[in-house]
Protein backbone atom coordinates (compact mmCIF):
# COMPACT_ATOMS: atom_id res chain seq x y z
CA UNK A 1 0.00 0.00 0.00
CA UNK A 2 2.59 2.51 -1.07
CA UNK A 3 1.37 5.66 -2.75
CA UNK A 4 3.26 6.53 -5.92
CA UNK A 5 4.38 9.92 -7.19
CA UNK A 6 1.87 12.05 -9.02
CA UNK A 7 -1.17 10.66 -7.25
CA UNK A 8 -1.55 13.02 -4.31
CA UNK A 9 -2.50 16.69 -4.42
CA UNK A 10 -0.18 19.47 -3.25
CA UNK A 11 -1.95 20.34 0.03
CA UNK A 12 -2.14 16.67 1.09
CA UNK A 13 1.58 16.23 0.39
CA UNK A 14 2.42 19.39 2.35
CA UNK A 15 0.34 18.47 5.41
CA UNK A 16 1.29 14.78 5.51
CA UNK A 17 4.99 15.54 5.03
CA UNK A 18 4.91 18.05 7.88
CA UNK A 19 3.20 15.56 10.19
CA UNK A 20 5.59 12.79 9.14
CA UNK A 21 8.53 15.10 9.82
CA UNK A 22 7.18 15.78 13.30
CA UNK A 23 6.77 12.03 13.87
CA UNK A 24 10.32 11.31 12.70
CA UNK A 25 11.54 14.10 14.99
CA UNK A 26 9.80 12.61 18.04
CA UNK A 27 11.09 9.17 17.10
CA UNK A 28 14.67 10.42 16.74
CA UNK A 29 14.53 12.17 20.11
CA UNK A 30 13.92 8.75 21.66
CA UNK A 31 17.08 7.11 20.32
CA UNK A 32 20.64 7.90 21.31
CA UNK A 33 23.92 6.75 19.83
CA UNK A 34 23.81 3.54 21.87
CA UNK A 35 20.51 2.43 20.40
CA UNK A 36 20.91 3.67 16.82
CA UNK A 37 22.55 0.45 15.57
CA UNK A 38 19.64 -1.47 17.07
CA UNK A 39 17.10 0.77 15.39
CA UNK A 40 18.94 0.41 12.09
CA UNK A 41 19.18 -3.35 12.27
CA UNK A 42 15.53 -3.66 13.26
CA UNK A 43 14.65 -1.51 10.23
CA UNK A 44 16.71 -3.87 8.08
CA UNK A 45 14.88 -6.85 9.56
CA UNK A 46 11.48 -5.36 8.86
CA UNK A 47 12.63 -4.37 5.41
CA UNK A 48 13.70 -7.92 4.60
CA UNK A 49 10.58 -9.42 6.21
CA UNK A 50 8.41 -7.17 4.08
CA UNK A 51 9.96 -8.66 0.96
CA UNK A 52 8.63 -12.08 1.97
CA UNK A 53 5.83 -13.26 -0.25
CA UNK A 54 2.89 -15.36 0.82
CA UNK A 55 0.84 -17.21 -1.75
CA UNK A 56 -2.87 -16.54 -1.76
CA UNK A 57 -4.47 -18.72 -4.39
CA UNK A 58 -2.98 -17.80 -7.74
CA UNK A 59 -1.50 -14.47 -6.66
CA UNK A 60 0.81 -13.54 -3.83
CA UNK A 61 1.12 -10.65 -1.43
CA UNK A 62 3.87 -9.32 0.74
CA UNK A 63 3.74 -8.64 4.45
CA UNK A 64 3.96 -5.12 5.87
CA UNK A 65 4.29 -5.90 9.61
CA UNK A 66 3.14 -2.43 10.65
CA UNK A 67 1.64 -3.81 13.85
CA UNK A 68 4.74 -5.72 14.97
CA UNK A 69 6.98 -2.76 14.15
CA UNK A 70 4.78 -0.43 16.23
CA UNK A 71 4.55 -2.87 19.11
CA UNK A 72 8.33 -3.17 19.34
CA UNK A 73 9.50 0.33 18.43
CA UNK A 74 6.78 2.82 19.40
CA UNK A 75 7.62 6.29 18.12
CA UNK A 76 10.96 5.08 16.76
CA UNK A 77 8.86 3.30 14.13
CA UNK A 78 8.65 6.66 12.33
CA UNK A 79 12.37 7.05 11.51
CA UNK A 80 12.68 3.29 10.95
CA UNK A 81 9.83 3.37 8.43
CA UNK A 82 11.10 6.55 6.80
CA UNK A 83 14.51 4.94 6.28
CA UNK A 84 12.98 1.74 4.88
CA UNK A 85 10.60 3.64 2.60
CA UNK A 86 13.40 5.87 1.33
CA UNK A 87 15.38 2.77 0.51
CA UNK A 88 12.41 1.16 -1.24
CA UNK A 89 11.72 4.26 -3.29
CA UNK A 90 15.28 4.92 -4.38
CA UNK A 91 16.50 1.40 -4.98
CA UNK A 92 13.48 -0.87 -5.37
CA UNK A 93 10.82 1.20 -7.08
CA UNK A 94 8.10 1.09 -4.39
CA UNK A 95 6.33 4.28 -3.35
CA UNK A 96 7.53 7.70 -4.42
CA UNK A 97 9.82 10.60 -3.60
CA UNK A 98 7.15 13.27 -3.25
CA UNK A 99 4.90 10.88 -1.33
CA UNK A 100 7.60 9.71 1.08
CA UNK A 101 6.08 11.81 3.86
CA UNK A 102 2.56 10.55 3.24
CA UNK A 103 3.66 6.91 3.16
CA UNK A 104 5.73 7.35 6.33
CA UNK A 105 2.81 9.02 8.08
CA UNK A 106 0.29 6.35 7.09
CA UNK A 107 2.40 3.47 8.36
CA UNK A 108 3.99 5.39 11.26
CA UNK A 109 0.71 6.62 12.71
CA UNK A 110 -0.72 3.10 12.53
CA UNK A 111 2.39 1.73 14.25
CA UNK A 112 2.29 4.31 17.05
CA UNK A 113 -1.42 3.73 17.68
CA UNK A 114 -0.76 -0.02 17.86
CA UNK A 115 1.99 0.60 20.37
CA UNK A 116 -0.27 2.75 22.54
CA UNK A 117 -3.12 0.23 22.39
CA UNK A 118 -1.28 -3.03 22.88
CA UNK A 119 2.09 -2.47 24.51
CA UNK A 120 0.57 -1.97 28.03
CA UNK A 121 -1.17 -5.35 27.70
CA UNK A 122 1.88 -7.25 26.64
CA UNK A 123 3.85 -5.73 29.48
CA UNK A 124 1.35 -6.71 32.17
CA UNK A 125 0.57 -10.09 30.73
CA UNK A 126 2.25 -13.06 32.34
CA UNK A 127 -0.39 -15.74 32.56
CA UNK A 128 -1.64 -18.18 29.98
CA UNK A 129 0.64 -18.92 27.01
CA UNK A 130 -2.11 -18.25 24.49
CA UNK A 131 -2.53 -14.59 25.39
CA UNK A 132 0.61 -13.14 23.76
CA UNK A 133 -0.58 -14.71 20.55
CA UNK A 134 -3.92 -12.92 20.73
CA UNK A 135 -2.35 -9.58 21.65
CA UNK A 136 -0.08 -9.93 18.65
CA UNK A 137 -3.00 -11.09 16.53
CA UNK A 138 -5.01 -7.94 17.24
CA UNK A 139 -1.96 -5.69 17.01
CA UNK A 140 -1.06 -7.15 13.62
CA UNK A 141 -4.59 -6.99 12.25
CA UNK A 142 -5.43 -3.53 13.57
CA UNK A 143 -2.00 -2.22 12.57
CA UNK A 144 -2.47 -3.05 8.92
CA UNK A 145 -6.15 -2.10 9.00
CA UNK A 146 -5.26 1.38 10.27
CA UNK A 147 -2.46 1.56 7.71
CA UNK A 148 -5.03 0.84 5.02
CA UNK A 149 -7.52 3.35 6.39
CA UNK A 150 -4.91 6.12 6.51
CA UNK A 151 -3.88 5.19 2.98
CA UNK A 152 -7.52 5.53 1.92
CA UNK A 153 -7.91 8.82 3.76
CA UNK A 154 -4.83 10.40 2.13
CA UNK A 155 -6.03 9.40 -1.32
CA UNK A 156 -9.58 10.49 -0.64
CA UNK A 157 -8.51 13.91 0.64
CA UNK A 158 -6.43 14.37 -2.52
CA UNK A 159 -9.27 13.66 -4.89
CA UNK A 160 -12.81 12.59 -4.01
CA UNK A 161 -12.96 10.67 -7.29
CA UNK A 162 -10.50 8.10 -5.93
CA UNK A 163 -13.35 6.61 -3.83
CA UNK A 164 -14.07 3.51 -5.90
CA UNK A 165 -10.42 2.86 -6.69
CA UNK A 166 -9.57 2.96 -2.98
CA UNK A 167 -12.37 0.54 -2.21
CA UNK A 168 -11.08 -1.89 -4.83
CA UNK A 169 -7.49 -1.68 -3.56
CA UNK A 170 -8.59 -2.19 0.04
CA UNK A 171 -10.75 -5.17 -0.89
CA UNK A 172 -7.77 -6.71 -2.67
CA UNK A 173 -5.79 -6.28 0.55
CA UNK A 174 -8.38 -7.90 2.85
CA UNK A 175 -6.70 -11.33 2.93
CA UNK A 176 -3.47 -9.65 3.99
CA UNK A 177 -5.12 -8.29 7.13
CA UNK A 178 -5.98 -11.82 8.27
CA UNK A 179 -2.59 -13.25 7.31
CA UNK A 180 -0.76 -10.38 8.96
CA UNK A 181 -2.78 -10.90 12.15
CA UNK A 182 -1.84 -14.59 12.34
CA UNK A 183 1.82 -14.02 11.48
CA UNK A 184 2.19 -11.16 13.98
CA UNK A 185 0.38 -13.20 16.63
CA UNK A 186 2.76 -16.11 16.36
CA UNK A 187 5.79 -13.82 16.12
CA UNK A 188 4.78 -12.15 19.40
CA UNK A 189 4.10 -15.52 21.04
CA UNK A 190 7.54 -16.66 19.88
CA UNK A 191 9.27 -13.55 21.23
CA UNK A 192 7.44 -13.93 24.55
CA UNK A 193 8.78 -17.47 24.85
CA UNK A 194 12.31 -16.88 23.60
CA UNK A 195 13.16 -13.33 24.66
CA UNK A 196 10.50 -12.10 27.10
CA UNK A 197 12.55 -9.11 28.23
CA UNK A 198 12.22 -7.72 24.70
CA UNK A 199 8.49 -7.32 25.15
CA UNK A 200 8.84 -6.12 28.72
CA UNK A 201 11.02 -3.12 28.05
CA UNK A 202 11.01 -2.73 24.29
CA UNK A 203 14.10 -3.51 22.21
CA UNK A 204 15.65 -0.07 22.37
CA UNK A 205 16.39 -0.12 26.08
CA UNK A 206 19.90 -1.41 26.58
CA UNK B 1 24.09 -5.88 -3.87
CA UNK B 2 22.47 -2.55 -4.63
CA UNK B 3 24.93 -1.36 -7.17
CA UNK B 4 23.54 -2.69 -10.36
CA UNK B 5 24.44 -1.27 -13.69
CA UNK B 6 27.91 0.02 -14.21
CA UNK B 7 29.93 1.63 -11.47
CA UNK B 8 31.92 3.49 -14.10
CA UNK B 9 28.87 4.85 -15.88
CA UNK B 10 28.52 8.51 -16.70
CA UNK B 11 25.94 9.04 -13.95
CA UNK B 12 28.32 7.69 -11.33
CA UNK B 13 30.90 10.30 -12.27
CA UNK B 14 28.42 13.05 -11.33
CA UNK B 15 28.47 14.37 -7.77
CA UNK B 16 25.83 12.49 -5.68
CA UNK B 17 24.53 15.75 -4.22
CA UNK B 18 23.79 17.07 -7.70
CA UNK B 19 22.00 13.83 -8.59
CA UNK B 20 19.89 13.89 -5.43
CA UNK B 21 18.95 17.54 -5.99
CA UNK B 22 17.96 16.95 -9.60
CA UNK B 23 15.96 13.83 -8.70
CA UNK B 24 14.01 15.76 -6.05
CA UNK B 25 13.32 18.77 -8.27
CA UNK B 26 12.40 16.51 -11.15
CA UNK B 27 9.99 14.46 -9.00
CA UNK B 28 8.19 17.54 -7.69
CA UNK B 29 8.11 19.18 -11.10
CA UNK B 30 6.51 16.16 -12.78
CA UNK B 31 4.29 15.12 -9.86
CA UNK B 32 2.39 18.41 -9.87
CA UNK B 33 2.11 18.70 -13.61
CA UNK B 34 -1.46 18.63 -14.90
CA UNK B 35 -0.84 18.46 -18.63
CA UNK B 36 0.23 15.74 -21.01
CA UNK B 37 2.73 17.69 -23.02
CA UNK B 38 5.49 18.12 -20.37
CA UNK B 39 5.15 14.47 -19.33
CA UNK B 40 5.39 13.27 -22.91
CA UNK B 41 8.67 15.19 -23.17
CA UNK B 42 9.99 14.06 -19.80
CA UNK B 43 9.19 10.39 -20.40
CA UNK B 44 11.89 9.79 -23.04
CA UNK B 45 14.38 11.86 -21.02
CA UNK B 46 13.94 9.53 -18.06
CA UNK B 47 15.29 6.74 -20.29
CA UNK B 48 18.28 8.94 -21.08
CA UNK B 49 19.14 8.86 -17.37
CA UNK B 50 18.71 5.08 -17.34
CA UNK B 51 21.01 4.81 -20.35
CA UNK B 52 23.58 7.09 -18.73
CA UNK B 53 23.52 4.86 -15.66
CA UNK B 54 23.90 1.81 -17.94
CA UNK B 55 21.02 0.11 -16.19
CA UNK B 56 19.41 -2.70 -18.10
CA UNK B 57 15.90 -2.01 -19.35
CA UNK B 58 14.71 -5.33 -17.98
CA UNK B 59 15.73 -4.40 -14.46
CA UNK B 60 14.19 -0.98 -14.83
CA UNK B 61 10.86 -2.40 -15.93
CA UNK B 62 10.87 -5.01 -13.19
CA UNK B 63 11.15 -2.19 -10.69
CA UNK B 64 7.97 -0.66 -12.02
CA UNK B 65 5.84 -3.74 -11.34
CA UNK B 66 4.74 -2.83 -7.81
CA UNK B 67 3.92 0.72 -8.84
CA UNK B 68 1.78 -0.37 -11.76
CA UNK B 69 -0.23 -2.76 -9.61
CA UNK B 70 -1.97 0.33 -8.20
CA UNK B 71 -2.09 1.95 -11.62
CA UNK B 72 -4.08 -0.99 -13.00
CA UNK B 73 -6.69 -0.43 -10.29
CA UNK B 74 -6.67 3.25 -11.13
CA UNK B 75 -7.21 2.67 -14.86
CA UNK B 76 -9.98 0.17 -14.15
CA UNK B 77 -11.98 2.01 -11.51
CA UNK B 78 -11.11 5.71 -11.57
CA UNK B 79 -12.91 6.61 -14.82
CA UNK B 80 -16.15 5.29 -13.33
CA UNK B 81 -15.99 7.89 -10.56
CA UNK B 82 -15.31 10.87 -12.80
CA UNK B 83 -18.18 12.64 -14.48
CA UNK B 84 -17.81 13.26 -18.20
CA UNK B 85 -18.31 12.01 -21.69
CA UNK B 86 -18.99 8.27 -21.47
CA UNK B 87 -16.75 5.91 -23.43
CA UNK B 88 -18.52 2.77 -22.25
CA UNK B 89 -21.95 2.80 -20.69
CA UNK B 90 -22.70 -0.09 -18.38
CA UNK B 91 -26.09 0.25 -16.68
CA UNK B 92 -25.95 3.44 -14.67
CA UNK B 93 -22.13 3.35 -14.60
CA UNK B 94 -20.16 5.25 -17.18
CA UNK B 95 -16.47 4.87 -17.98
CA UNK B 96 -15.67 8.48 -18.71
CA UNK B 97 -13.14 9.88 -21.15
CA UNK B 98 -12.03 12.59 -18.69
CA UNK B 99 -11.44 9.99 -16.01
CA UNK B 100 -9.39 7.81 -18.33
CA UNK B 101 -7.27 10.81 -19.34
CA UNK B 102 -6.63 11.66 -15.71
CA UNK B 103 -5.77 8.07 -14.81
CA UNK B 104 -3.37 7.72 -17.77
CA UNK B 105 -1.73 11.02 -16.79
CA UNK B 106 -1.19 9.83 -13.22
CA UNK B 107 0.22 6.49 -14.41
CA UNK B 108 2.59 8.24 -16.83
CA UNK B 109 3.76 10.68 -14.14
CA UNK B 110 4.43 7.93 -11.61
CA UNK B 111 6.34 5.80 -14.11
CA UNK B 112 8.35 8.71 -15.48
CA UNK B 113 9.45 9.77 -12.00
CA UNK B 114 10.32 6.24 -10.95
CA UNK B 115 12.39 5.62 -14.09
CA UNK B 116 14.23 8.89 -13.59
CA UNK B 117 14.94 8.11 -9.94
CA UNK B 118 16.27 4.66 -10.88
CA UNK B 119 18.59 6.25 -13.41
CA UNK B 120 19.83 9.07 -11.21
CA UNK B 121 20.04 7.36 -7.82
CA UNK B 122 19.48 3.64 -8.42
CA UNK B 123 23.17 3.02 -8.96
CA UNK B 124 24.40 5.34 -6.23
CA UNK B 125 26.44 3.97 -3.37
CA UNK B 126 24.17 4.17 -0.26
CA UNK B 127 27.04 5.67 1.75
CA UNK B 128 27.30 8.48 -0.79
CA UNK B 129 23.56 8.98 -0.51
CA UNK B 130 23.90 9.28 3.26
CA UNK B 131 26.59 11.89 2.87
CA UNK B 132 24.55 13.87 0.36
CA UNK B 133 21.55 13.80 2.70
CA UNK B 134 23.75 15.22 5.42
CA UNK B 135 24.77 18.01 3.05
CA UNK B 136 21.09 18.90 2.61
CA UNK B 137 20.53 19.06 6.36
CA UNK B 138 18.89 15.70 7.10
CA UNK B 139 19.37 14.89 10.84
CA UNK B 140 22.48 12.87 11.56
CA UNK B 141 20.64 10.34 13.69
CA UNK B 142 18.33 9.55 10.80
CA UNK B 143 21.25 9.10 8.43
CA UNK B 144 22.89 6.75 10.91
CA UNK B 145 19.73 4.63 11.12
CA UNK B 146 19.56 4.64 7.32
CA UNK B 147 23.20 3.61 6.90
CA UNK B 148 22.98 0.86 9.51
CA UNK B 149 19.85 -0.41 7.81
CA UNK B 150 21.50 -0.44 4.39
CA UNK B 151 24.58 -2.16 5.78
CA UNK B 152 22.62 -4.93 7.48
CA UNK B 153 19.92 -5.61 4.89
CA UNK B 154 22.20 -8.16 3.24
CA UNK B 155 23.25 -9.73 6.52
CA UNK B 156 19.69 -10.05 7.78
CA UNK B 157 18.62 -11.27 4.34
CA UNK B 158 21.22 -14.05 4.56
CA UNK B 159 19.90 -14.95 8.01
CA UNK B 160 16.42 -15.25 6.51
CA UNK B 161 17.65 -17.41 3.67
CA UNK B 162 19.57 -19.68 6.02
CA UNK B 163 16.48 -20.27 8.14
CA UNK B 164 14.32 -20.73 5.05
CA UNK B 165 16.74 -23.36 3.79
CA UNK B 166 16.62 -25.10 7.16
CA UNK B 167 12.84 -25.11 6.90
CA UNK B 168 12.96 -26.49 3.39
CA UNK B 169 15.30 -29.27 4.49
CA UNK B 170 12.61 -30.24 6.99
CA UNK B 171 10.08 -30.41 4.12
CA UNK B 172 8.30 -27.16 4.89
CA UNK B 173 6.09 -26.03 2.05
CA UNK B 174 4.57 -22.56 1.99
CA UNK B 175 0.84 -22.79 1.47
CA UNK B 176 -2.07 -20.63 2.45
CA UNK B 177 -2.88 -22.20 5.81
CA UNK B 178 -2.53 -21.60 9.52
CA UNK B 179 0.56 -23.77 9.80
CA UNK B 180 2.36 -21.61 7.22
CA UNK B 181 1.39 -18.36 8.96
CA UNK B 182 2.50 -19.68 12.33
CA UNK B 183 5.80 -20.88 10.90
CA UNK B 184 6.41 -17.52 9.21
CA UNK B 185 5.64 -15.78 12.50
CA UNK B 186 8.22 -17.93 14.26
CA UNK B 187 10.68 -17.29 11.44
CA UNK B 188 10.27 -13.52 11.76
CA UNK B 189 10.54 -13.77 15.55
CA UNK B 190 13.74 -15.80 15.26
CA UNK B 191 15.31 -13.36 12.82
CA UNK B 192 14.37 -10.47 15.13
CA UNK B 193 16.00 -12.14 18.12
CA UNK B 194 19.16 -12.92 16.17
CA UNK B 195 19.29 -9.42 14.70
CA UNK B 196 19.01 -7.83 18.13
CA UNK B 197 21.73 -10.03 19.54
CA UNK B 198 23.87 -9.20 16.54
CA UNK B 199 23.26 -5.48 17.07
CA UNK B 200 24.47 -5.79 20.66
CA UNK B 201 27.68 -7.44 19.45
CA UNK B 202 28.10 -4.75 16.80
CA UNK B 203 27.64 -1.96 19.32
CA UNK B 204 30.18 -3.56 21.65
CA UNK B 205 32.66 -3.94 18.81
CA UNK B 206 32.15 -0.35 17.72
CA UNK B 207 32.62 0.95 21.25
CA UNK B 208 35.85 -1.04 21.51
CA UNK B 209 37.03 0.90 18.48
CA UNK B 210 36.13 4.23 20.01
CA UNK B 211 32.80 5.00 18.31
CA UNK B 212 31.30 8.19 19.66
CA UNK B 213 28.44 8.88 17.28
CA UNK B 214 30.25 9.89 14.13
CA UNK B 215 31.09 8.17 10.91
CA UNK B 216 34.23 9.34 9.17
CA UNK B 217 34.19 9.21 5.44
CA UNK B 218 37.32 8.96 3.35
CA UNK B 219 35.70 10.28 0.20
CA UNK B 220 35.24 14.00 -0.19
CA UNK B 221 32.86 15.47 -2.68
CA UNK B 222 34.10 18.13 -5.05
CA UNK B 223 31.87 19.97 -7.42
CA UNK B 224 33.60 19.99 -10.80
CA UNK B 225 32.84 21.55 -14.15
CA UNK B 226 31.11 18.34 -15.26
CA UNK B 227 28.71 18.52 -12.30
CA UNK B 228 27.93 22.14 -13.01
CA UNK B 229 27.23 21.45 -16.66
CA UNK B 230 25.02 18.49 -15.83
CA UNK B 231 23.11 20.51 -13.24
CA UNK B 232 22.74 23.40 -15.68
CA UNK B 233 21.40 21.23 -18.51
CA UNK B 234 18.94 19.49 -16.21
CA UNK B 235 17.75 22.74 -14.66
CA UNK B 236 17.21 24.22 -18.12
CA UNK B 237 15.15 21.20 -19.08
CA UNK B 238 13.10 21.42 -15.87
CA UNK B 239 12.56 25.13 -16.40
CA UNK B 240 11.26 24.52 -19.91
CA UNK B 241 8.95 21.78 -18.59
CA UNK B 242 7.57 24.22 -16.04
CA UNK B 243 7.19 26.85 -18.73
CA UNK B 244 5.25 24.40 -20.90
CA UNK B 245 3.08 23.52 -17.93
CA UNK B 246 1.96 27.11 -17.49
CA UNK B 247 2.08 28.64 -20.93
CA UNK B 248 1.50 26.00 -23.57
CA UNK B 249 -1.83 25.42 -25.28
Amino acid sequence: MHIADGVLSGPVIAVSSTLALAGVGIGLSKVDYDTIPKAGILSATFFVASLMHINIGPSSAHLLLTGLLGLLLGWTAFPALAAALLMQTLFFGYGGLTTLGANTLNAGAAAVICHALFFPFIRKEGGRPATPFWIGFWAGGIGILLNGLFFALTLFLSDRDFGETILAVLLAHLPIIVIEAFVTGSAVAFLKKVKPELLQKGPLVS
Amino acid sequence: MLIEGNVHSFINRIDPRVRLLIALLYAFCIAFSTRFFPIVLAGPLSFVFVALARLSLKQTFRRLAELNFFMIFLLLFFPFSVQGEALVQWGSMAYSKEGLEKAVLIALKANTIMITVSGLIGTMEPAALGKSMQFFGVPKKFIHIFLFMVRYIDVVGDEFRRLRNAMKLRSFQAKCNLHTFRTYGNLIGMVLVRSLERSERIMAAMKCRGFHGRFYSLTNFHIRMLDFSFLFVCLCFLASLTWLEFFSL
